[in-house]
């Protein structure tokens, strides 16, 4: 038997009235509200509608992103169209941390979990230790850093702009939290 | 075994375990702290933000300005 039913019954009602009252014209204010069940479950559908709607002004912006990364990785580095082709983003996204404003601590994000947090912190110094490790040593063929291992995926204009499109996705995704 | 195969494969390993902690950390949140939350977390206060902005930026100038263009 579903718990609400049982509950039901074990109140001592049949009714229609939520578990827990026997009598609409009980003080129910302790009963629960099987509505608000039903109204958390529609607005959890509004919201996956809503995340699976794509609206025309950001498939814009993500086409303007894939072309201008498309002609910024095919520019030659050690030059200054490269040079102004990276800053810009640098410079949009700088432009948006000096607009944003600190966030209070009463904020929801800083009073969520912090359990498994060392994880991430020990997965990240090891990754530093090891990329540290390596760029010591010598010679580099041997002792690969990321930066030489991701100038060897560089070295074809597709993989250098699906790097570019990485570059960019990370950076929308740090700047947007 | 390689100096280079050694040196690839601990970077395969920990990018695997990241990886892994972050499908884990995601399919069992909020009971774990995900990676979105720390950044989110991170972005709340000037200092990271302006540290995520630089590392963020030294990397694109370090791999496309800096780095080994297409052939």
């Amino acid at each position: 038997m579903r718990p609400r039913l049982l509950a039901r019954r074990q109140a001592g009602t049949d009714s229609r009235l939520p578990a827990g009252v026997t009598s609409p014209t009980r003080d129910c204010r302790d009963a629960p509200l099987p509505y608000l069940e039903t109204m958390e479950t529609m607005e959890s559908a509004e919201t996956t509608r809503a995340a699976r709607r794509v609206s025309w002004p950001a498939a814009a912006v993500v086409a303007v992103a894939l072309v201008y990364a498309w002609f910024a990785s095919a520019l030659r580095p050690f030059t200054h169209p490269q040079a102004v082709a990276v800053a810009i983003p640098i410079a949009i996204t700088g432009i948006a941390v000096l607009r944003r404003r600190t966030r209070r601590t009463s904020d929801a994000v800083e009073t969520g979990t912090r359990r498994g947090i060392w994880v991430w912190r020990a997965l990240l110094g090891a990754f530093l230790a090891w990329e540290l490790v390596s760029y010591r040593l010598s010679p580099r063929v041997d002792h690969p850093t990321i930066s030489s291992i991701a100038d060897a995926a560089m070295s074809t204009h597709p993989g250098r702009f699906a790097m570019f499109v990485a570059w960019l996705a990370i950076g929308y995704w740090l700047f947007t939290r | 075994m390689s100096a280079s195969t050694l040196g690839y494969a601990i970077y395969a390993v920990i990018g695997a375990l990241m990886l892994l902690w972050g499908v884990y950390t995601h399919l069992r949140r909020p009971r774990f702290v995900t990676l979105d939350a720390i950044v989110a977390r991170m972005m709340g206060h000037r200092f990271w933000r302006w540290a995520v902005w630089a590392a963020w930026a030294f990397v694109g100038w370090h791999a496309f300005v800096r780095g080994r263009g297409a052939v």
